[in-house]
């Protein structure tokens, strides 16, 4: 059968692999916590393994999947990002989580719009959608901050999702958004210019 | 990168045991919506169904071993699963199995659990498997004994009680 080949994506802090067994701990830790509510969680032992088993097993089914994100630097963890697909989802969609002690570095910027530039340049989407709970105002902000925006006429997954609809590739490669994006990374990576502000994933 | 994703196919006289793919998530979403679910974690529903599927490649990837899907070796036709299982709340590797309503009554199931606990012995190292089985799951629970398995003591897996039964040794080929 198919052996999929995860391509390994770096970015000027990060490097993106596909999730390993050995990543196991952190994902375990963060689904057990509160972080996890907007994702379904907490879960216990059990639902906790089997989904990361289905992170491991989406990349074989779908192609395509949620990438494990390391600091460059230590190899450590800081959280996931990429693309979920579950059967019956209305659109492909680009998620991502960060580990509760890892938020506010600008990771989750960092790492999705580099995800979103591979599904974009290397695999042909036209477009993409984040489905987010209302709640959960970290990621309405970052979904913001990548120039996506709601939209009201899409469908959602179960009717407790909002919608935000990512740039097409076209408006994403005219328009200001990815050097804006990159302009706010290289602030992160460049603590003199640190963004202020409540903590942002 | 890739995923270590070895899942072997075994071939017995009329079935093929394969890795689990897209296409049978059709007929699997038709047995999580149904009462053959009941003993085997049902009803589930589309959305966890997926997650199901693939998460049993990610079983794979993790354990080594894992399900495999079956089907019929001349029309290629999905009937069920069998294989190891080993998650969070089991006490040791179980051997496993369903069978969709298509391949019922025909010994499918016991056909292609008799493989995988034969290639579990000689290629996982597991060579004295036990099964949880729902006391009422009569038709596994004679399946069970067909093979061979005795029942061992009473356990309770996720919260639901259960029978272990132990299947008997797989001498080393």
């Amino acid at each position: 059968m198919s052996v999929p080949t995860i391509p390994v994506l770096e970015t000027k802090r990060l490097v993106l692999r596909g999730p390993e067994p050995e990543d196991y701990p952190n994902f375990k830790a963060t689904f057990a916590s509160y972080r996890s509510r907007f994702m379904g969680g907490p879960l216990n032992a059990y639902e906790t393994w089997m989904l990361y088993a289905a992170e491991i097993g989406h990349w074989n089914i779908r192609g395509y999947g949620m990438w494990m994100i390391h600091d460059k630097a230590t190899d450590e963890t800081l959280g996931m990002a990429g693309g979920w697909f579950p059967a019956k989802w209305p659109e492909r969609e680009i998620a991502w989580i960060i580990w509760p002690d890892k938020a506010g570095k600008g990771y989750a910027l960092e790492a999705t719009h580099a995800v979103r530039r591979h599904f974009y340049e290397q695999l042909g989407w036209d477009g993409a959608v984040s489905y987010i709970d209302p709640k959960n105002l970290d990621s309405i902000r970052l979904a913001e901050r990548l120039g996506a925006v709601k939209d009201k006429t899409a469908a959602s997954v179960d009717g407790h999702d909002v919608v935000y609809r990512h740039p097409s590739p076209d408006a994403l490669r005219s328009s200001q958004i990815a050097d804006a994006i990159e302009m706010e990374i290289s602030h992160y990576a460049d603590p003199m210019f640190k963004p202020k502000g409540h903590a942002l994933d | 990168m890739s995923l270590t994703l070895n899942i072997p196919e075994i071939e017995t006289e009329r079935l093929r045991l394969r890795a689990p793919q897209l296409s049978d998530l059709e007929p699997m979403v038709a047995f999580y919506a149904s009462d053959r679910s009941a003993f085997v974690g049902g009803p589930r529903d589309e959305a966890a169904t997926f997650t199901s599927l693939t998460s049993r490649l990610g079983h794979w990837v993790v354990r080594g071993y894992g399900l495999w899907h079956f089907e019929d070796k001349t029309s290629g036709t999905f009937l069920g699963w069998t294989g190891i299982i080993n998650a969070p709340g089991w006490h040791e590797p179980e051997l496993g199995w369903s069978v969709l309503a298509e391949g019922e009554g025909k010994g499918y199931a016991s056909e292609a659990a008799i493989a995988a606990r034969s290639y579990a012995a000689e290629h996982f190292g597991l060579s004295h498997l036990m099964s949880y089985l729902a006391p009422a799951n009569s038709r596994s629970v004679a399946m069970a004994k067909r093979l061979g398995a005795t029942f061992e003591h009473e356990h309770e897996l996720l919260g639901k009680f259960c029978h272990v039964y132990r299947h008997p040794k797989v001498e080393a080929l």
